[in-house]
């Protein structure tokens, strides 16, 4: 792993640091950080009198990608607003995950935070009538091939999107947090009983619920292109535990069956970002991690490195692309996996000999 | 090769050999110009697959971690760079408000030309910038937010197919790209309106018009002055980043149209229109 | 009156009024023949409320103009009835 890679990490931890950049210092941190979708995040943690000491240049790029950040927050609030309208009038009960629970919840690192779409769930005997109000209203459901149409219904834990031709929005409806097909799950009672009530009468996950969410997401996916943003999500949130709350949370995460994605998320946070723990807290990591810790500096560090050509290397893009089989892997059983993957490889070894853009044109 | 376009510094790497004496015809001294200081906007080529490597080279051209658009024939490049700098800008530059519009600029005083492609904005402008007029750009007009005036930005004008014949027969002498046949939009090719020097020069200037020019062949020439409602409608359709600016993009916009006449143009003979607008500025 | 997250605006030519909403980041073009009398600062293009209500008691084009925008929810209810 180039330092320059890791160093995005070490710059969110301390930004006052840019007020030493030299100009091309500069230039290539604004480029990594917009590439991995983190500028606005980065704007965000200075303070207006630092800002106001950064030269035109790095301000400009900040001040852009600030006023992008805000217009979509902006949509993300008007969103949930129509959303938890449309729903309640079907009946429904949405919790708002990920992104706009973050930003429900105002957790530290919804600033900045870029969010390509809405998450939300219902609980699944809710689903066909929040499918049929969302269609009534105006979404469409995005076009999917018949194979994957298939596939999301059957194996997934979400619908295919949904898009508003209107407003451009995508949604992403969830009936629960992990694939079923996975194996792994959550009980739909443990989810809804670990969610509260924003000021504003929204329902999101409770702060355990968020990081163990988080945590998921990030072990149970396959594109870790943009994964240094969940990293920073994972470490924002945690920062909000004490570590007896921590020892709780990872306590419960063990009850769920998720003890090791956990620990090596916060094995993660402590390498990446130099996060410290009680001595009882590592003691649980260790213990639950013992003879894998290799993975966290091997495998799951350069996994989420930020993606870009300067800081890219060999063993990062081993690495995700490692993750990615991985995460086609766990969200399939075998058999469901090799017609899945023969179809895709299929396709794939085309793109690759005849270019990417060969099923386009 | 760095080009500097005053508001907005470009690197372009891993292009072929032939765009780079192109663009340093194009560009002159903004080629590499104070290369100490650091570029807005790094445009990369790279190539798609080995297979096309050696059947049919294309390359792709990429910012940063994206690739901006489908693959291109090698031969085809040089209009992608141009097109890829309007992408970077239009996509990444929430400071100032973008008009899809050529802009021209005469007593210090602007008029903003928003329209579609093929309204022959482009060639319109090219022509009078050529003639007198000092042309800020024949693609986006960058407004300031504040005090909604437009500035000017160094880039070559792009023409396409008869415009090319058209501009080259009555300016032989202008400084030209060679002409790219057969990409989406046909034959095109870039010209240098101004140099360097001149563009120097030119500083933020007070909106006095917008018009929306539509070349039809053998047309009479027919001004047709529109309302200030009318007016703004047409500057919000054009605009690349009206939506993401909102309240803000909504007062500069105002601002502008306040001090702004409005007018749409249907005409064949671009000296009549020349007149025109000299009544304006 | 005026809703807050809404911006009015009247062109300079009284060609029309143009409302920006914030919740929503749309830009409606309204036309009423009122507008040509409207009252409105020269420079930010607010429009004179007060003279407008007042207005409304004698002059059927402005009260119909204010139910116009009462009608497309720019404008509370509350304050056509005076």
């Amino acid at each position: 792993m180039k330092s320059e890679a890791r160093a995005l990490f070490d710059w969110l931890l301390t930004p006052r640091q840019a007020l030493e950049w030299q100009p091309q210092e500069w230039e290539r941190a604004l480029r990594i950080l917009r590439a991995n979708d983190m500028l606005a995040t980065f704007a965000g943690l200075f303070e207006p009198g630092d800002l106001e000491q950064l030269s035109e240049y790095a301000r400009r790029h900040l001040h852009s990608a600030v006023t992008y950040y805000q217009r979509q927050k902006h949509q993300v609030h008007h969103e949930v607003e129509l959303l938890h309208e449309l729903m309640a009038g079907a009946g429904c009960h949405p919790v708002f995950l990920k992104g706009a629970g973050y930003v429900l919840a105002e957790d530290s690192n919804h600033r900045g935070r870029l969010m390509s779409d809405i998450d939300v769930m219902v609980d699944k005997s809710e689903l066909r009538r929040a499918e049929l109000a969302l269609l009534n209203s105006g979404w469409k459901a995005k076009e999917v091939t018949d194979y994957d149409d298939r596939y999301y219904r059957q194996w997934s834990h979400e619908l295919p999107p949904f898009v508003h031709p209107e407003r451009g929005t995508t949604l992403d409806l969830h009936h629960t947090v992990l694939p079923p097909i996975t194996g792994r799950r959550i009980e739909t009672v443990t989810l809804f009983d670990n969610t509260v009530q924003t000021d504003s009468g929204y329902t999101i996950f409770n702060l355990k619920f968020r990081l163990l969410h988080c945590i998921i997401h990030l072990f149970f996916n396959e594109d870790y292109e943009k994964a240094c943003r969940d990293v920073w999500d994972i470490h924002c949130l945690a920062e909000q535990f004490s570590q007896p709350e921590l020892m709780e949370f990872i306590a419960l995460s063990q009850q769920l069956g998720f003890g090791t994605e956990v620990c090596f998320a916060l094995r993660l946070r402590q390498y990446l970002l130099g996060t410290e723990y009680c001595d009882q807290a590592s003691e649980t990591l260790n213990r639950q991690l013992r003879g894998r810790e290799w993975m966290v500096k091997r495998v799951i560090a350069p996994a989420v490195m930020p993606t870009h050509p300067l800081v890219d290397t060999f063993g990062t893009r081993i690495a995700k692309s490692l993750m990615y089989l991985r995460g086609h892997w766990v969200k399939m059983p075998l058999r469901i996996l090799l017609p899945h993957a023969a179809t895709k490889s299929y396709r794939a070894l085309v793109s690759s000999v005849m270019g990417k853009y060969h099923y386009e044109s | 090769m760095i080009i500097d376009t005053g508001h907005y510094r470009f690197r372009v790497s891993g292009a072929p050999e032939y765009c780079y004496s192109e663009l340093s015809r194009m560009y002159g001294d903004s080629v590499n110009l104070s290369p100490e200081k650091p570029v807005d906007f790094q445009l990369d080529f790279t190539s798609t697959s080995w297979l096309r490597t050696l059947v049919r080279p294309q390359r792709v051209l990429n910012v940063d971690n994206q690739r901006i658009f489908n693959p291109i024939a090698k031969d085809k490049c040089l209009p992608s760079i141009e097109w890829g700098m309007n992408w970077c800008v239009a996509s990444y530059d929430h400071t100032r408000l973008l008009i899809h519009s050529s802009v021209l600029v005469k007593n210090d005083k602007a008029i903003i030309f928003p329209a579609a492609q093929g309204s022959g904005k482009s060639t319109l402008a090219t022509l009078l910038g050529l003639n007198g007029w000092h042309l800020y750009s024949d693609e986006m007009a960058i407004v300031d937010l504040n005090s909604a005036t437009v500035s000017a930005v160094h880039r070559a004008s792009s023409l396409k197919n008869q415009s090319i014949k058209v501009v080259h027969s009555q300016f032989p002498n202008a400084v030209f790209s060679r002409t790219t046949e057969g990409t989406q939009k046909g034959a095109i090719a870039h010209v240098q309106v101004h140099s360097r020097a001149e563009f120097d020069h030119f500083g933020p200037a007070s909106v006095v018009a917008v018009a929306c020019p539509k070349y039809v062949g053998g047309a009479r020439t027919e001004i047709l002055p529109l309302n200030q409602s009318q007016g703004f409608a047409q500057l919000v359709r054009n605009s690349f980043n009206y939506s993401t600016l909102g309240e803000q993009g909504f007062e500069t916009l105002f601002k502008l149209v306040q001090g702004a006449e409005f007018f749409a143009l249907r005409y064949s003979n671009v000296n009549e229109i020349g007149d025109f607008l000299e009544t304006l500025v | 009156m005026l809703y807050s997250h809404i911006v009015i605006k009247t062109m300079p030519d009284r060609s029309g009024i143009v409302v920006f909403n914030r919740n929503t980041f749309t830009t409606q073009f309204i036309q009423n023949p009122f507008v040509e009398q409207l009252k409105a600062d020269p420079v930010s293009g607010e429009v004179d409320w007060n003279w407008l209500q007042s207005q409304c008691g004698q002059n059927q084009d402005a009260h119909g103009f204010l139910s116009d925008l009462v009608d497309l929810g720019l404008v509370d209810g509350g304050s056509r009835d005076h």
